[in-house]
């Protein structure tokens, strides 16, 4: 009988250590408003996410949304992504670059931001990711070049 | 109306002589020649109903019995040669165990792999509407 109740505990204890759950991610992406204004954000053509830490991943943010080309709401606002993993614990860190001209050439990075996020038992959690400029500016993808496009702000 | 054959048998006798003196002759009840009749209470009687009866009986009796044991025993082998003769898949048995199996394996299929679907995290919650720049990561 000992035996048994062992056996069951030892078994739905191996059932539970092999469950995994969902953890839900949401971040916010904004660009400092210290740096950019209406104008500034749109050289940015395209926001990529890298993710690493806890959980791993690179995705692209959907072009008009980072940045915000819609012509409403906060122009410095790029919009929320969910990220969903199942890590347990640990710390996911969310890198936002952004980009100008075509392609993910890192001269072209005009703006980057990370936040790192604790993964705690709530399934639910955020983030908020602030774009500064990176102070990069020798980018020959676009025309003219960002050096001249970024000097001055 | 009794039908049949009748039958008599009609037994012709001679009339008995006067009976005379001369006692030395030959009569006909005691003829002279030949043997002496035999005596008439020293006869060895033979077999009669009465006796024979029991054995015929016992006789009887024992061929129905061994008649009945030998019917069994060829009912018992016809038997068995019918249920070793049908195919399995004629059995009902045979497809009790297999629609048992067929059906447990399904089950275990199913089970499984909607077990393991939950171990495994279930379901990804759809993207909810406020994550305009779309949804990420594992399950998506």
């Amino acid at each position: 009988m000992k035996m048994r109740n062992l056996f069951i505990t030892a078994a739905l204890a191996g059932l539970g250590a092999g469950c995994s759950e969902y953890k839900y991610v949401d971040v916010h992406v904004v660009f400092d408003p210290t740096m950019y204004d209406i104008t500034s954000t749109q050289v940015v053509t395209t926001c990529q996410v890298t993710v690493t830490g806890a959980a791993s991943g690179k995705f692209s943010l959907p072009q008009g949304i980072c940045p915000n080309r819609t012509n409403s709401g906060d122009a410095l606002d790029a919009g929320t992504f969910e990220f969903s993993t199942f890590a347990s614990s640990g710390t996911i860190n969310f890198q936002v670059d952004t980009y100008t001209g075509q392609g993910f050439d890192p001269n072209c990075i005009t703006g980057t931001g990370t936040t790192p996020v604790m993964v705690t038992s709530p399934s639910m959690l955020k983030g908020t990711v602030t774009i500064a400029k990176t102070g990069k500016a020798a980018c020959t993808n676009v025309t003219p070049p960002t050096s001249t496009v970024d000097s001055g702000t | 109306m009794v039908s049949g054959v009748a039958h008599a048998d009609v037994v012709f006798r001679k009339k008995p002589p006067a009976a005379t003196d001369d006692s030395a002759a030959g009569t006909e009840a005691s003829p002279t020649g030949g043997e002496p009749a035999a005596d008439k209470t020293n006869y060895v009687p033979q077999a009669t109903d009465e006796k024979d009866y029991p054995e015929l009986q016992a006789e009887k009796d024992k061929q129905a019995a061994d008649a009945a044991l030998a019917r069994d025993a060829r009912k018992a082998q016809l038997q068995r040669d019918k249920e070793k003769g049908d195919p399995i898949y004629k059995k009902w048995e045979f497809w009790a165990v297999t629609g048992a199996v067929v059906v447990g394996a399904v089950l275990a299929i199913w089970g499984g792999s909607a077990v393991l679907h939950q171990i495994n995290g279930g379901d990804v919650q759809p993207c909810p509407m406020g994550a305009n720049d779309g949804c990420f990561g594992q399950g998506r």
